[in-house]
């Protein structure tokens, strides 16, 4: 078979069928042009904007997930990903501050500049934690002095986010806001059921159990509905017996994740942040950890753990290696995968130190 | 070091609840001690570097006031001032950096104007506190002069559309002042080789420096990232009327740093440069007057290994050469140095220096072998801005 051309000579099938795919594909990078090129600083953010954004987003993270985002190079080829993007999405409170204006600048993109459109700063809508309110200086350590800026590590906090990039999507692509909308409730209901099970959804609003997870009369409320909190009631059950738990923490990295399960970090590893720790602060750290029978030490895989090996070993501490961002650690490709990992890990070893005591 | 830097304070004025960085103000302190068994005159011209060591006993190095900020929605600016105290004990005031830069250029270009180091290599825009080892390589010395090679001007740089990182930059600056050494220099600048200096005046474009830098960057993995860049400069020096200066370079710097680093450590980092410089003098000794181009060449290349948090070890070697002019001429004999050190970064504001330099030097056809050994020490305040990589 043979069709004419317009310059009237004669067109194979094998000619013809590589027309169409050079079309085909042609019309396919018009449709993924289409998508709002996204960039973000870390995984968790990454995650998010997709589970928003669907397929009319193509996002790119900076950070793999298993760096220290606070000490990510400013490297060229994060320059080139900033270069043609339309959103650059960053977690703000300081965490990027030693990077991230280099590889903006770098990026010769003004759409993506702090204060244009095409920016945003996902901590906007979070209440902030620890902010300092004495005078700070660099003695103090690396202090951020607009809050601590991991709140990302709070459930409640990802929803907050979901609803911050949301708006932000529909702003720059009003005629998918629906769209992004709807998938935002999808998104915010994954996170409403792994947090307090299917059951708990189905016969409360997510609202309200929030509402009175963060008053810290939640049981109280199910008792007052003759409901007793059961094993399949998500993160809320697996972490009911960490509620009042004393635990030492590497870097002040789990603050919103503690708050929010009534976990207290009664010291650092680090004697000021940022710091490492020094052999008087490895000795005050066992007598903490003994005086208050701290059963984990806490930290990300970035630091040593040549200090909280020698802390677990003369108490009964044990050192948990967390991943904080999504793909930090296997299995966390998603955001409520990440939160699932952390919960499952925490509350596997509260119940064998429980065991062993 | 080559790391970005984390930036944790900023000069912030309280505006209606909202807080406003107009002017980020840093200052850094540089300073050297040591001991040296080359004598005081010959250590001023082996440590032939501005901001290198220049006397047995204590060196004030640098120190530095940097104002940085945006202008407005266009343009974003830079100022370094340079106040030392040099080897008489006399104070100095230098304007090392004033310039301005366009942030929303379309194509991926970028301008800068002002006075500013040329974009030559990868050392010469650097400042003296990012350098690895207590002094910069002999033969950016040679070629660029102890204060490096920067000048007023303006540049045009373009990230091109590539898919890797790949920016041409070219650029023009006033060929004349002390920060010109290979080119129309200043009175007060050492004739090169002894050839004599005339008084040249600018009548063309030929009589301004022109540079031209391309750099590229390449990440094959995410803990692997190579810089590679041709430079080259062409400008009018003071041999004569119409003799010229070119000067080539090439530069290379790859460092590798796992995903899960504590603080930036552990990394390896490479880096080396590789410079020559064409310079066109008349040789009145001849017969007749000729023209006739001296060379200068040599490299520097250096070993970084971040072994544990804070700590780096490293090792350089330098070697020029070039053909010396009428007379002998102690500045441009082949030389070589081993340089090694270690540093201690008890944070990113901090670091303390241990650097061992052997120098192998020719003194009137004799060759000399010295020894010298500092201590660095710097401190850093305010906001510092990151470092590009």
């Amino acid at each position: 078979m043979a069709v004419t051309n317009f310059k009237g000579s004669k067109m194979s099938m094998k000619t013809r069928l590589i027309a169409l795919l050079i079309v085909a594909l042609a019309f396919n990078s018009m449709a993924a042009a289409k998508r709002l090129q996204v960039v973000t600083t870390t995984t968790d953010l990454k995650a998010i904007t997709e589970a928003v954004g669907g397929e009319y987003v193509n996002v790119t993270s900076i950070s793999s997930g298993k760096q220290d985002p606070h000490f990510i190079e400013a490297k060229p080829s994060y320059i080139i990903k900033l270069r043609k993007a339309d959103l650059f999405i960053q977690i703000g409170l300081q965490l990027e501050i030693g990077w991230v204006s280099l590889i903006l600048k770098g990026s010769r993109n003004s759409k993506i500049q702090m204060g244009a459109r095409g920016f945003l700063d996902a901590s906007e809508n979070i209440e902030k934690l620890e902010i300092p309110t004495g005078p700070v200086d660099r003695s103090l350590g690396d202090v951020h002095t607009e809050g601590n800026p991991h709140y990302w590590l709070d459930p409640y906090n990802g929803r907050l986010m979901a609803h911050t990039i949301t708006q932000k999507l529909s702003q720059l692509e009003p005629e998918y806001g629906a769209y992004f909308e709807q998938r935002k409730q999808v998104f915010v209901n994954s996170i409403d059921v792994a947090m307090f099970g299917p059951d708990l959804i189905e016969k409360f609003p997510a609202d309200t159990l929030w509402k009175f997870y963060t008053q810290g009369n939640f049981e109280e409320y199910l008792k007052n509905n003759n409901i007793a909190l059961n094993t399949q009631d998500g993160w809320a059950a697996q972490m009911y017996f960490a509620k009042g738990l004393k635990i030492i923490t590497y870097h002040k990295s789990w603050t919103y994740f503690l708050k929010r399960f009534g976990i207290t970090a009664v010291a650092q590893m680090e004697p000021k942040p940022g710091v490492p720790p020094s052999p008087k602060h490895i000795l005050q750290l066992i007598q903490i950890a003994n005086d208050h029978n701290i059963p984990i030490i806490l930290m990300e895989p970035f630091y040593s753990d040549k200090a909280p090996n020698l802390v677990s070993r003369k108490t009964n501490a044990k050192v948990l290696k967390l991943g904080y961002s999504v793909n930090g650690d296997p299995g966390t490709n998603d955001y409520v995968n990440l939160m699932n990992n952390i919960v499952n890990k925490i509350s596997a070893i509260l119940a064998e130190s429980t065991s062993e005591r | 070091m080559g790391k970005a830097f984390a930036i944790l304070l900023t000069l912030h004025f309280t505006v209606y609840g909202q807080t406003a960085a107009y002017l980020n103000l840093s200052f850094g302190g540089l300073f050297v001690a040591g001991i040296s068994t080359l004598d005081e005159p010959n250590l001023d011209i082996i440590q032939g570097g501005a901001h290198d060591p220049k006397k047995r006993g204590f060196t004030v190095q640098n120190l530095e006031l940097s104002m940085t900020g945006a202008v407005d929605p266009w343009f974003y600016a830079e100022t370094h001032l340079i106040f030392q105290i040099d080897p008489e004990g006399e104070s100095i005031l230098e304007v090392e950096e004033a310039f301005m830069v366009t942030n929303s250029m379309p194509f991926g270009l970028q301008v800068k104007a002002g006075t500013f180091f040329t974009e030559f290599g990868r050392l010469n825009p650097q400042h003296p506190h990012v350098w690895s080892f207590v002094d910069q390589p002999i033969i950016n010395n040679r070629l660029f002069g102890g204060d490096g090679l920067r000048g007023p001007g303006v540049r045009l740089s373009w990230l091109t559309p590539l898919t890797w990182y790949s920016e041409l930059i070219t650029g023009i600056q006033n060929a004349n002042g002390e920060t010109m050494v290979s080119f129309l220099a200043s009175d007060e600048v050492k004739t090169l080789g002894e050839y004599s200096h005339i008084d040249r005046k600018v009548q063309s474009m030929r009589d301004v420096l022109w540079s031209s830098r391309w750099l590229n960057s390449f990440s094959p993995m995410e803990t692997i990232t190579a810089n590679l860049g041709v430079s080259g400069l062409w400008g009018p020096n003071r041999a004569g009327q119409k003799t010229q200066t070119s000067i080539l370079g090439m530069d290379i710097y790859a460092k590798w740093k796992p995903l899960t680093n504590n603080r930036g450590f552990p990394f390896v980092a490479f880096q080396t440069e590789v410079l020559s410089r064409f310079y066109e003098v008349i040789d009145s000794t001849a017969i007749k007057t000729k023209l006739e181009t001296v060379k200068d060449q040599g490299y520097y290349g250096q070993v970084l290994w971040g072994f544990k948090l804070g700590w780096v070890l490293g090792l350089k070697v330098e070697n020029v050469w070039g053909k010396v002019g009428q007379t002998d001429d102690p500045v441009r004999g082949d030389r070589t140095r081993w340089a090694s050190n270690l540093t201690w970064y008890p944070s990113e504001f901090s670091k303390l220096r241990l650097n061992y330099n052997l120098e192998k030097w020719e003194d009137q056809g004799q060759l000399q072998t010295d020894h010298s050994l500092w201590i660095q020490f710097e401190f850093l305040i305010g906001q510092h801005g990151g470092h590009k990589f």
